[in-house]
């Protein structure tokens, strides 16, 4: 007869104790509601009555209207996929670029790191809301909203300089790209230079005896001692991307519930979700074969 | 025989010397462009908040003025602190945020621990769930949460020992909870973060701290933590900008409590709504200067955090290279 508890049986139970904040948590805070959401896909809204609502159950019906019925949805859910991919690789390289130059010692090091954080601070925030869209008026606005799009002072600079019009538009158009991309990284270039920071001394010390250039110390030693945190940069990015004010399928989601089409919203929701699951699924393990940790 | 002449070394050398500066010169010169230029991108929102909170309203309608103001004013200053009432905004808004984000920190530690170092059955489905906890979009499920809130009843169990299910809404609890059990504001990525993290270490520590005669929680307080420093502070770092920001939580769960981005929120709505009314005692109606006012309030609300950020920035670079023991 096998023992109850082998040593790795037990083992295996403290990795379990770790665990049960979460288990907990997703039990009696998480899966109640989901469960609703999920049942909710299932069945139309029909009327309010004593206020009660009358629900009709349609069965998979939702889920054949939003891709049969729905003229935007399955439009849109294919332009996020497309949008979403390029975006990620290019966040990516960037955070990473960014990560590497700000873990060199230089002067001005600290303020450089600071102005890097300032996008983590403030995008995540009613603030940006505030600086973005809605002003107490439209007289305003019109002085603070110039700075989303363009920048206003540069091209002032350039018209001063009576530099040609397609060379403004296209400096300010790469300017506003990098605002974007700048905007979005904050919170993958901390995540990497964390990472950065984290790889003991020794082993550059190591290299630098066996000659190495850096070249190839980034890619022996830098790049896969940071590559797990590749894949949780992936998860952010494409997480981040609901929060974003110009998400057009979550917006339109919201729309969708606006109009009291709850049962059909939740259907959307969980499309959405499900495949941006399955995506992220195939993203992860793809680049999983490649990173390296020190213990396997 | 031959010699090496060691003048034609010396010289080879120097060259190379000299080849070696010049390349890092303008490797730091390239490095300054390019942080000067993103960085002036970076803040050009910053830096317009900032010049116009200290306008007044001649300066902000006056096309010559770009961003020195003529005249520093701080009345704007005076009308967001009375406004947003700073004081209480700012106490909520510390205790609220300090306390999930140090519960939420201490618990996804755990949980990534357990999920990095230990094989037990159900793992990587377990692991998935909290990717899918990331990935629900709030707004499907947040109705059916607050009512859970409301009704507070775990698994039924208040009814087997005849208790009325608790209401939750309006308490610290409501928000701590969820931070204490790996379900806080975006936990699922800082698990992720501990996870990936502690996977990478070498199991040796382990071996060697189990020999000793260290237990499972001594090895991960004493052993495997100390050297994540870097990744505590990130993580801690995140919670407590994400959870000052946070606003739709707040007004969900703890509407009573007032935060600074909520205060901030109901600022420019009272500011909205007397600029129909044309005027409200402290703030002159014209809606310029209302903006300026707003400007404030925001970088009020922000100051904190980034100072915070400054303050905690000097532990961030020198976390690693003060304990050496990994490797």
């Amino acid at each position: 007869m096998k023992k109850l508890f082998t040593m790795e049986r037990r083992w295996g139970l403290a990795g379990l104790a770790f665990v049960s904040p979460f288990i907990l948590g997703f039990l009696m805070l998480f899966l109640f509601p989901v469960i609703q959401s999920v049942r909710r896909s299932f069945f139309e809204f029909i009327s309010l009555s004593e206020g009660r609502e009358v629900l009709e159950y349609v069965g998979w019906g939702n889920y054949a209207d939003i891709f049969t019925r729905d003229p935007d949805f399955p439009q849109l859910l294919r332009d996020y996929f497309v949008m979403m991919l390029p975006q990620l690789i290019i966040v990516l390289i960037f955070s990473m670029f960014i990560a590497l130059i700000l873990q060199q010692k230089f002067r001005g090091r600290t303020l450089a790191r600071a102005v890097f954080f300032v996008p983590v601070i403030i995008s995540s925030g009613i603030v940006m809301s505030i600086l973005g869209n809605d002003l107490t008026n439209q007289a305003a606005q019109e002085s603070t909203a110039i700075f989303m799009a363009n920048n206003r002072v540069l091209a002032d600079l350039m018209i001063d300089a009576e530099f040609a019009a397609p060379i403004i538009d296209q400096v300010i158009g790469i300017v506003s790209q990098i605002f974007d991309l700048a905007w979005r990284s904050g919170v993958q270039i901390l995540i990497f230079l964390a990472a950065l920071i984290s790889i003991p001394q020794s082993f550059y010390e190591a290299s630098k005896i066996e000659g190495a250039n850096s070249w190839s110390t980034y890619w022996k030693i830098t790049f896969p001692m940071v590559s797990p945190f590749i894949l949780v940069c992936v998860v952010y990015t494409i997480v981040d991307s609901f929060t974003d004010y110009d998400n057009e399928l979550i917006n339109y989601i919201y729309d969708t519930i606006r109009n009291l089409f709850y049962g059909t919203a939740s259907a959307m929701a969980w499309v959405y979700t499900l495949s941006v699951f399955v995506v992220l699924g195939v993203i992860v393990g793809l680049i999983s074969r490649r990173v390296f940790y020190m213990v396997d | 025989m031959h010699f090496v002449r060691p003048s034609g070394r010396g010289k080879i050398n120097t060259e190379a010397i000299k080849i070696k500066k010049t390349r890092r010169v303008i490797g730091s010169i390239l490095r300054a462009i390019l942080l000067v230029g993103i960085g002036y991108i970076i803040l050009y929102p910053l830096l317009f908040m900032l010049t116009m909170s200290f306008m007044t309203y001649f300066d902000i309608v006056n096309p010559a003025v770009v961003w020195i103001p003529r005249e520093w004013v701080l009345t704007n200053y005076r009308n967001a602190l009375e406004l947003l009432n700073f004081n209480t905004a700012l106490r909520n808004s510390v205790e609220l945020t300090l306390g999930t984000a140090f519960l939420q920190t201490l618990s996804c530690a755990l949980i990534g621990y357990g999920f990095a170092r230990y094989k037990f059955f159900g793992r990587n489905f377990l692991f998935a769930l909290v990717i899918l906890t990331l990935l629900v979009p709030p707004s499907t499920v947040v109705i059916s949460q607050i009512i859970q809130m409301r009704f507070f009843n775990p698994f039924g169990l208040f009814g087997l020992v005849g208790a009325e299910p608790m209401n939750l809404l309006n308490r610290r609890a409501a928000l701590f909870m969820p931070a204490a059990l790996g379900m806080g504001l975006r936990s699922g990525i800082f698990i992720y973060m501990f996870r990936q993290y502690f996977r990478g270490q070498p199991k040796e520590l382990e071996d060697a701290a189990r020999v000793d005669g260290c237990g499972h929680i001594g090895i991960f307080a004493r052993v495997m933590s100390p050297n994540a420093g870097s990744i505590y502070l990130t993580v801690l770092l995140f919670a407590i900008v994400w959870n000052w920001n946070d606003y739709y939580s707040v007004i969900m769960f703890v509407d009573r409590m007032r935060t600074l981005p909520v205060a901030l929120a109901f600022m420019r709505d009272t500011l909205r709504q007397a600029s129909q009314v044309a005027h409200l005692g402290i703030v002159a109606a014209d809606p310029y200067t209302q903006a300026a006012s707003l400007m404030a309030g925001a970088f009020l609300s922000l100051a904190p955090v980034l100072a915070l950020y400054v303050l905690l920035q000097r532990y961030f670079t020198e976390s690693v290279e003060r304990s050496g023991i990994v490797g």
